[in-house]
C-alpha cells in the first residue's frame, strides 16, 4: 500500500468509526425503548440488561455497517472534492481508481471482518442474548426453569411427544403419549403413565402400546406393559430448546442443522438463503463504498445532490438485498436470491465508475 | 432576517438528511418481514404499504431528536470552522439575531410532538398491530410452516405436509389442551383444510381419529375414529389484545386506566410515568438543539466526524438520563412529573448557559 492510499485510508477510518458509533447508539436507545417496560415489570435487574441488550448489539451492527461505510465515503469523497485534493491528483496523472483505492481497500477489508465477526463473534454473543432473554427476562429472573407442562414436540424420526409434566433436570415425564409417524402414516403409539430418559433410550412405565391400521386410524392392537424401553434417541434437553436462530450458529454450525433438518425432512430453503448471506451480506459494505464514491463525485456540480444521489441509491440497495433474500424462498435459486443485491448493484457501481473515469 | 434565514438554511438539508438515515437504520429490523409480506406471503401491497405506514410514526420520536442534534453539530461545526460565525460577530451581529430561527424551529418541532406522542404514534402503534392480525386472520395458512407447531389459543396445531396454494393440510395433528391433569385431547387427521373470516378459525379435517385420555390410567382411552370432523375457534378481538402496553393507548385511554387502577387502590406508577415520557420526549428536540448550538460553535476543528462522534456522547448521556427518571417513575421511587424530565431539566439548564454565554458575546 503506498503513501496516498494511506493517507485516504487514515481519512476514511475516523467518520468510519464515528458513524458507526452513532449508529450502534441509535439501536441501542431505540432497545431499550421498546422493552424497557417488560425490564421494569418483570423485576429485570440492570446487569441482566445490560448483558442481554450488549450481547444482542453485534448482530444489530452488522446490519448497519454498510450504512456506516456509506457515510464514511461520502464524508471522505465529499471534503477530498472540497478540498480539491482529488482534482490535484487527477492532474498529478493519478487514475481516479488509484487515488480513491484506499476507501475501496477500506471496504473491502470491512467486509472480510463483517465475515470474519459472522463466524466467531455474533454467534456466541447472539446465543448469550437469547440465553439470557430465556432465562433470565422471560423467567422474572427466579433462576432456570426447569418443569415444564404441556410440552409438544416433533421429535426425530417422526416422533410426536406430548406430556403432561416435563422434569427437564431428572429427564423424567408425567402423562406421556408417544406417536410414532413412519412411511407417511401413524404406525404406532406409546401411551404412559410416565417415562424417563435412560442410556439406552426411553424407558415408559404403566402405559400401552398401540399400533393402528394401514390408514393409522382404527387401533388395531393394544398390548399394556408395566415397563418397557423404546431407543429413543431425544434428550429431555431437546424438547426446551427452541431451535436457533441462524444467526447464533456459525457457518458449520448451520451447516449441519440444515443437513439434520434435511435428513427429518424439514423445509430448509429459509436457512440455506440465511446461510449464503452470511458471506453476502458483509460484502455490502464494499459494494456502497464502490457505489458511493462515484455518486458523491457526481451531482452535476451540486454535491448535495451526489450524496443525496448515493444515500438513496445505497437504502434502495439495501431494500433490494431483502427482496433478493424473500425471492428465494421459492421464486429464484438460495445463491441467487442471496447474491443478487450484490450482483445488480455491483453492476451499476461499476457502470458509475467507468462513467466517472471517462469525465475524469 | 436574511441572516437568519441563510443559516437556517443551511441546516434544514442536514437535518432532513439525518431523519431519513436514522429512520432507515430504524426500519432495517422490519424491512426483511415486510418485503417477505409481500413478495413470499402474497399480501395485498396496499396493505403491506398501510403496514410500513403505521411503523413510521413510532419511530419519528426518536428519529427527530437525533436528526436535529446531528444538524447542528454539522451546520455550526463548519460555519464555526469557517469562521463565518466570527464574520457575524465582528460585524456587530448578535449571534442569537442569526441563529434564532434553528432554536425557533426545534421549539416548534416540540410543539408538534406533544399531540404526535399522544395520539398519532399510539394510534399507529394499535394500527400496526391490527393489520397484521387482519393479514394474518385473512390467510391462516401465512405462519403454518410443514413440522413445525403452530399455536392459536389452546390448540397446537402441526401438519407433515402444508400446501398453502390450496390452504391444504397433510397428516395433520391437533392438540387441545384444557389445563386438568390430563394430557391434551389429540385428534390425527390424513388431510384437512384452514378457513377464517377473522372472527372465527375453522379447521376442516378428514379422515381421521380423535383421542382422550385419562389422567392416571392409560388403559382407559376413548378413541374415536371420523370421515369428517370440524373444529371452530372464535377469535375474540378483546383477547387477542389482552397484552396492550401503554404505549398503544391514547391520552384519554391512559386517564381512564389510572383512575380505575387508582379506585381499586392499585399502583399507578407506571401509566404516569408514560404520560410523562410523552411530554417529555416531545421536547426532547428542543433540549438537544439547546445545548448543540453552542457546543457546535466551540468544535472550531475535527470536521463532521468529530460532530458525529460528540453527538453520540451528548445523545447517549441524554437517554440515559431519560431511562433511569423512567425507571425511577415506573417504580414510583421518584413522581413521575420529575424523574422523567430530570434528562430534559438537566439539557435545559447546561444548554440554557452554554447559550447565554454564547449569545451574550
Amino acid at each position: 500500500m503506498n503513501i496516498l492510499n494511506r493517507y485516504i485510508l487514515s481519512k476514511f477510518i475516523r467518520p468510519f468509526i464515528a458513524s458507526f458509533s452513532a449508529l450502534c447508539v441509535l439501536i441501542f436507545v431505540s432497545q431499550i425503548f421498546d422493552r424497557l417496560d417488560r425490564f421494569i415489570a418483570d423485576h429485570v435487574s440492570l446487569k441482566h440488561v445490560l448483558g442481554y441488550l450488549l450481547t444482542s448489539l453485534p448482530f444489530q451492527a452488522l446490519q448497519i455497517l454498510p450504512v456506516a461505510c456509506l457515510l464514511a465515503t461520502l464524508f471522505v469523497v465529499g471534503n477530498l472534492s472540497r478540498t480539491k485534493e482529488y482534482i490535484a491528483g487527477l492532474a498529478g496523472g493519478i487514475a481516479p481508481e488509484k487515488f480513491l483505492s484506499g476507501i475501496l481497500f477500506a471496504g473491502f477489508f470491512i467486509s472480510i471482518l463483517g465475515v470474519i465477526a459472522n463466524e466467531t463473534i455474533i454467534p456466541p454473543a447472539t446465543r448469550h442474548a437469547t440465553m439470557v432473554y430465556q432465562n433470565e427476562i422471560r423467567r422474572l429472573g427466579e433462576g432456570k426453569q426447569t418443569i415444564f407442562k404441556d410440552l409438544f414436540v416433533a421429535g426425530n424420526d417422526g416422533r410426536i411427544w406430548s406430556t403432561k409434566i416435563l422434569n427437564q433436570e431428572t429427564g423424567e415425564m408425567i402423562r406421556v403419549v408417544v406417536d410414532c409417524y413412519e412411511n407417511k402414516k401413524l404406525d404406532f403409539q406409546v401411551d404412559a403413565q410416565s417415562a424417563k430418559k435412560t442410556d439406552a433410550g426411553w424407558k415408559f412405565e404403566k402405559g400401552a402400546v398401540r399400533k393402528f391400521d394401514a390408514e393409522g386410524l382404527k387401533i388395531i392392537s393394544n398390548e399394556n406393559f408395566i415397563e418397557k424401553s423404546f431407543p429413543f434417541n431425544e434428550k429431555p434437553i431437546n424438547f426446551v430448546i427452541q431451535e436457533p436462530q441462524p444467526e447464533q450458529m456459525n457457518s458449520h454450525e448451520l451447516k449441519s442443522h440444515i443437513k439434520r433438518l434435511s435428513a427429518l425432512g424439514v423445509p430448509v430453503r429459509k436457512l440455506e438463503v440465511e446461510l449464503l448471506m452470511k458471506t453476502a451480506f458483509p460484502f455490502a459494505c464494499f459494494i456502497v463504498t464502490f457505489l458511493g464514491i462515484p455518486l458523491a463525485m457526481s451531482g452535476k456540480g451540486n454535491r448535495a445532490i451526489g450524496i443525496a444521489a448515493g444515500l438513496a441509491l445505497t437504502l434502495f440497495y439495501l431494500g433490494f438485498i431483502q427482496f433478493g433474500k424473500a425471492l428465494a424462498q421459492r421464486v429464484i435459486p438460495p445463491w441467487a436470491g442471496a447474491w443478487l443485491g450484490n450482483i445488480v448493484f455491483f453492476s451499476v457501481a461499476l457502470y458509475l465508475w467507468l462513467r466517472m473515469r471517462k469525465t475524469a | 432576517m436574511i441572516l437568519s434565514v441563510y443559516f437556517f438554511r443551511q441546516f434544514i438539508p442536514s437535518f432532513f438528511f439525518g431523519s431519513v438515515l436514522f429512520m432507515f437504520v430504524l426500519m432495517l429490523d422490519k424491512l426483511f418481514d415486510i418485503v417477505d409480506l409481500l413478495f413470499n406471503k402474497g399480501v395485498n401491497p396496499l396493505i403491506v404499504g398501510k403496514l410500513f405506514l403505521m411503523f413510521i410514526p413510532t419511530i419519528l420520536p426518536l428519529t427527530f431528536p437525533m436528526a436535529l442534534l446531528l444538524a447542528c453539530l454539522v451546520t455550526f461545526g463548519r460555519l464555526s470552522e469557517e469562521n463565518e460565525l466570527n464574520a457575524v460577530r465582528a460585524a456587530g451581529i448578535s449571534l442569537f439575531k442569526a441563529l434564532w430561527l434553528p432554536l425557533f424551529f426545534a421549539l416548534f418541532l416540540s410543539f408538534i410532538m406533544i399531540p404526535f406522542n399522544s395520539y398519532l404514534a399510539p394510534r399507529s402503534n394499535q394500527g400496526f398491530r391490527l393489520i397484521y392480525e387482519k393479514i394474518i386472520s385473512a390467510d391462516p395458512l401465512i405462519n403454518i410452516e410443514a413440522k413445525r407447531f403452530f399455536n392459536i389459543k389452546n390448540i397446537k396445531l402441526y401438519a407433515e405436509r402444508v400446501d398453502k396454494t390450496i390452504n391444504k393440510l397433510e397428516d395433520v395433528f391437533v392438540y387441545q389442551t384444557s389445563g386438568a391433569g390430563a394430557p391434551a385431547e389429540r385428534i390425527y387427521a390424513r388431510s384437512g383444510k384452514i378457513e377464517t373470516d377473522g372472527k372465527t378459525f375453522r379447521l376442516e379435517l378428514n379422515n381421521g381419529q380423535w383421542q382422550r385420555y385419562d389422567a392416571d390410567m392409560p388403559a382407559r382411552l376413548m378413541h374415536i375414529t371420523f370421515k369428517k370432523y370440524d373444529l371452530s375457534i372464535p377469535l375474540n378481538a378483546e383477547e387477542t389484545s389482552k397484552n396492550t402496553r401503554f404505549r398503544s393507548l391514547l391520552n384519554k385511554e391512559l386517564r381512564k386506566l389510572k383512575k380505575d387502577l387508582k379506585s381499586k387502590g392499585l399502583p399507578t406508577g407506571p401509566i404516569e410515568a408514560e404520560q410523562q415520557l410523552r411530554l417529555a420526549i416531545a421536547f426532547a428536540p428542543f433540549c438537544l438543539v439547546l445545548i448543540g448550538v453552542p457546543i457546535a460553535t466551540v468544535l472550531k476543528r475535527g470536521g463532521k466526524s468529530f460532530s458525529f462522534g460528540i453527538s453520540v456522547v451528548i445523545i447517549f448521556t441524554y437517554y440515559l438520563l431519560l431511562i433511569l427518571g423512567l425507571t425511577m417513575a415506573e417504580k414510583e421511587r421518584l413522581p413521575a412529573i420529575l424523574s422523567v424530565w430530570i434528562a430534559n431539566i438537566t439539557c435545559l439548564i447546561i444548554g440554557g448557559f452554554l447559550s447565554f454565554r454564547l449569545f451574550k458575546k
